[in-house]
Order: structure tokens, then sequence, then C-alpha cells
């Protein structure tokens, strides 16, 4: 199914909506991060912005814009009505990219920072959890353990592991630092 | 667990990039649960919600659900209507689901955990807690309010733990008919039939009643074991084990822990360290 037809599908098929949600999700949040520069903030402006997506799917027109431009475009409307609610300095890209070339130029821009994407992607979910935890969102390895229910030292060792795991994926993946 | 030689964070050596990546993806576990929470959502909006009726030895079970999740469970099918026009805003047609009625009698059974099957993501945060809290007091057992707040991560808030419950839209799969009050006298119930109901689904589940009035009778806070130096509250199973020279009733926990005595670690008298 190319990706028109499962938004079609995805407007009253959850299971559709699901698969939709898998693919476009992981991008929708890193463009959410480079707004709010917050992990909490960016997890609460990622379900918003779905919640709106399912709002609105129904009137949706594919108008040849990728359709993660417009849960960007979305999601940049939510996070600028939330910093005027709260007085905040309303968030912006970098350098003010357009919605619909984010993706293209941050790609561009970072070449290295894609390839390590790539391999993070194909480590376990728990190998992958727990180095986003500790070297992403710089959380203590208490603070991993408690939010996983595991122990403290069962936490460093994993992240060792982790780290250990996804350096050789990097390697079988050409990354130039490990080549 | 092997001595793997694991060096200082700082001495990893992560790359620019390395670091890049990790620090804006999303957690893996939030995506999960985000897609839950919108699946049951998108259901709701498409009004893609059935309903099926599940036979219990405590009466038949009305049950709503998404085709993956239960958003509601009751067991008075006269106020069906009305509660489905509240809840969801429609009522839903009938569907059966064979899945959902194996997962459900396998939680029910013990084998598998309510909150994996219900769909809690339209509730208030704190609700959701103190029902994930309540999921966890084992099969066949029975624990206080103030347990249940405090396990929630809220203990001072004992009443509104108790509204939660009261306010749980999946009763009978999320157990809120294992929570007592602290006098461990069986307390109130939402669902129909209200205590009748409550202490039915108790014994269906094999809940040891004697021990429930025994505690409601006695006036101990909880129960130590001399024999081995632990103290429970009064409903544990592990009372039962106690030999009749050994048990000692302390009116207050803190009595008990000042005699030397360790909190058991399956009912959890006080908060784990």
């Amino acid at each position: 199914m190319d990706q028109s037809d499962l938004i079609t599908a995805a407007r009253s098929d959850p299971d559709a909506f699901g698969e939709l949600y898998d693919q476009t999700a992981p991008t929708v949040y890193r463009f959410a991060y480079s707004l709010v520069r917050d992990h909490h903030r960016a997890e609460d402006l990622v379900s918003e912005t779905y919640r709106r997506a399912i709002d609105r799917l129904p009137t949706y027109q594919d108008q040849g814009r990728p359709f993660q431009a417009w849960l960007f475009t979305i999601a940049r409307n939510l996070a600028v009505d939330g910093a005027r609610r709260s007085q905040r300095e309303s968030p912006l890209l970098d350098h003010d990219t357009p919605d619909d070339a984010w993706l293209g130029e941050a790609l561009a821009r970072d070449q290295e920072t894609a390839q390590v994407r790539s391999s993070l992607a194909r480590l376990s979910d728990i190998h992958r959890e727990v180095l986003i935890l500790r070297f992403g969102h710089e959380l203590s390895c208490r603070q991993v353990a408690d939010q996983l229910g595991k122990s403290e030292p069962a936490i460093k060792q994993m992240s060792y592991r982790a780290l250990m795991r996804l350096r050789e994926l990097l390697k079988e993946d050409g990354y130039v630092r490990y080549a | 667990m092997s001595a793997t030689p694991e060096p200082e964070t700082e001495e990893w050596g992560l790359s620019e990039s390395e670091r890049q990546a990790l620090s804006e993806a999303p957690s893996p576990a939030f995506l999960r649960s985000s897609r839950n929470m919108l699946r049951g959502r998108h259901a709701r909006a498409n009004k893609l919600l059935g309903w099926f009726d599940l036979e219990t030895p405590v009466g038949t079970l009305r049950v709503v659900h998404d085709g993956a999740l239960v958003h509601l469970v009751t067991n008075a099918p006269e106020q069906f209507e009305e509660r489905t026009h509240t809840s969801f805003g429609f009522e839903p047609p009938e569907l059966g689901a064979p899945d959902i009625s194996m997962s459900m009698r396998r939680v029910f059974a013990g084998e598998a955990v309510a909150t994996d099957y219900a769909y809690l993501d339209s509730l208030p945060p704190f609700q959701q807690l103190v029902l994930k809290a309540t999921a966890r007091i084992p099969r066949g057992e029975v624990r206080p309010y103030q347990w249940v707040a405090r396990e929630a991560g809220t203990a001072l808030a004992v009443r509104a733990a108790g509204t939660a419950l009261g306010h749980n839209p999946v009763p009978f799969l999320v157990p809120c008919h294992r929570v007592v009050r602290s006098d461990w006298s069986l307390g109130k119930y939402s669902a129909a039939g209200g205590p009748q109901t409550k202490l039915a689904v108790l014994r269906w589940e094999g809940c040891n009643i004697d021990r429930l009035l025994q505690a409601e009778a006695g006036s101990a806070q909880v129960v130590a074991n001399l024999g081995d130096g632990s103290f429970c509250l009064p409903v544990c199973p592990f009372v039962d084990e106690i030999a009749p020279g050994d048990r000692r009733d302390f009116r207050r926990i803190e009595d008990a822990l000042a005699a030397g005595m360790q909190p058991c670690s399956h009912c959890r008298p006080i908060a784990a360290a």
C-alpha cells in the first residue's frame, strides 16, 4: 500500500491509522523537538498533533505536498498557540525553513546523524530506550531504572551493552567514523 | 550478572552525530503508549466501537471495545444506552470480538494484566495512575484505598483515589472490587448490585473472605510473624502461614517497625524503599 492509499484508509480504519503513525511519528517527533527543545513538551506536542490529525483527516486533500509536511504544519501551529498562551518565546526552527522543506534540509545538513538514526532503528527496543533516555534525554541511571522498572546496575550494564551494539551496527552500516 | 568492565560515561566518547541522533529521538515507550491512546481515540471518533456480552459466574458483562482495547464494562445492560451516550455520544452496535473475550478471561484468571487490554487514555492522568495501581493487586486479594493511593504515587489523596475508582469505566476488568476500606470493611461498589456484587466477585476470585472478616473484626493495622520477623497487612495470604505462637498484631505500623519487623514484600504494607 503506498502512502496515499494508506492515508485514505486511515480515515476510517484504526489499523491503517496506526501504520501511518508508525511511519511518520519518529520524524514528527524530531520536528516537534526542534520547535520546543524539551522532551516532555515534544511528547505532548506530538500526541496533540495526531489528535488534531484524526479530526482533520476526513477533510485532508492531497495537494502534492508531502503528508509529513501537513503534520509539521499542525505541530507548528499548536506550538505557536501554546507559546502564546503561556507567553513563552514563540518557537521557530533554527533558520526558518518552510515546513515542506524541513525534512530535506535537515537531511542534507546532517548526513552523519541520519546514519546514526538508521542504525539506531535496528537496535532492540529496550537497548534503544536505554540509550535515548540516558544519553539523549540525559536522565540518570536511577531515573531510567525507575522508568523502566529495572535496577540501577542493570541499567548501567545495559547502557554499555547497548552502546557497544549500536557501534557494531554503525560499523556494519558503513558509518564513516567506525569504518 | 557478569561483570562487564564499564568505563565512566564521559569516557564512552559519544561522537557529535551519535549525541545529536539520540538527543532528538523519541522514547520508544512514548511512541507505543501514544499510539495506543490515539488508536482508541481514532476508533471513538470514527464510531468504530462495538459491544458483546460476556458470561461470567457473577453475571453477564456488557463489554464495549474497539477491536483491540476495552473501553467500557457494565453489568447493568438496562443503563447501556444512557452510559454509552454519556461516554461516547452514541450507542455502539453489537460486535463480537473473540480475541478480546479470550484476553478478558485470561485477565480474570490472573494470567494477564488488565491494563494491557483497557483503554484508559481518555481518563485524567491521576485516575489512570490509580487504575494502574489497582490492576497490580493480585487476584484473590484485597488492598485498602490508602495502599492504592500510595502505589499511585499520591499517598495523601486517599479520597481522590476512592473517587477515581468509583468512576472506573472498566470495572471487573480493572479490579476496583479488590479495594476495601482501611478498617477492612468492604466499602462501596459502583457496579450494579453494590457491595453484594463486590463480595460475589471476590468469592469468584477465590479471595479468603474469612480472613477479610477477621481483619475487620480485629483492630490490627498489621500482623507480624515473629518466626521470620516480617509484618503483613492482615489480609495478606502470608498471614495464614504464621504459626499460631508466632503471630503478633500491631495497631500501628510504626509499632511493628519499632519492634524491628520488616515489611512483607508481597503485600507491601509500607512504601518500597
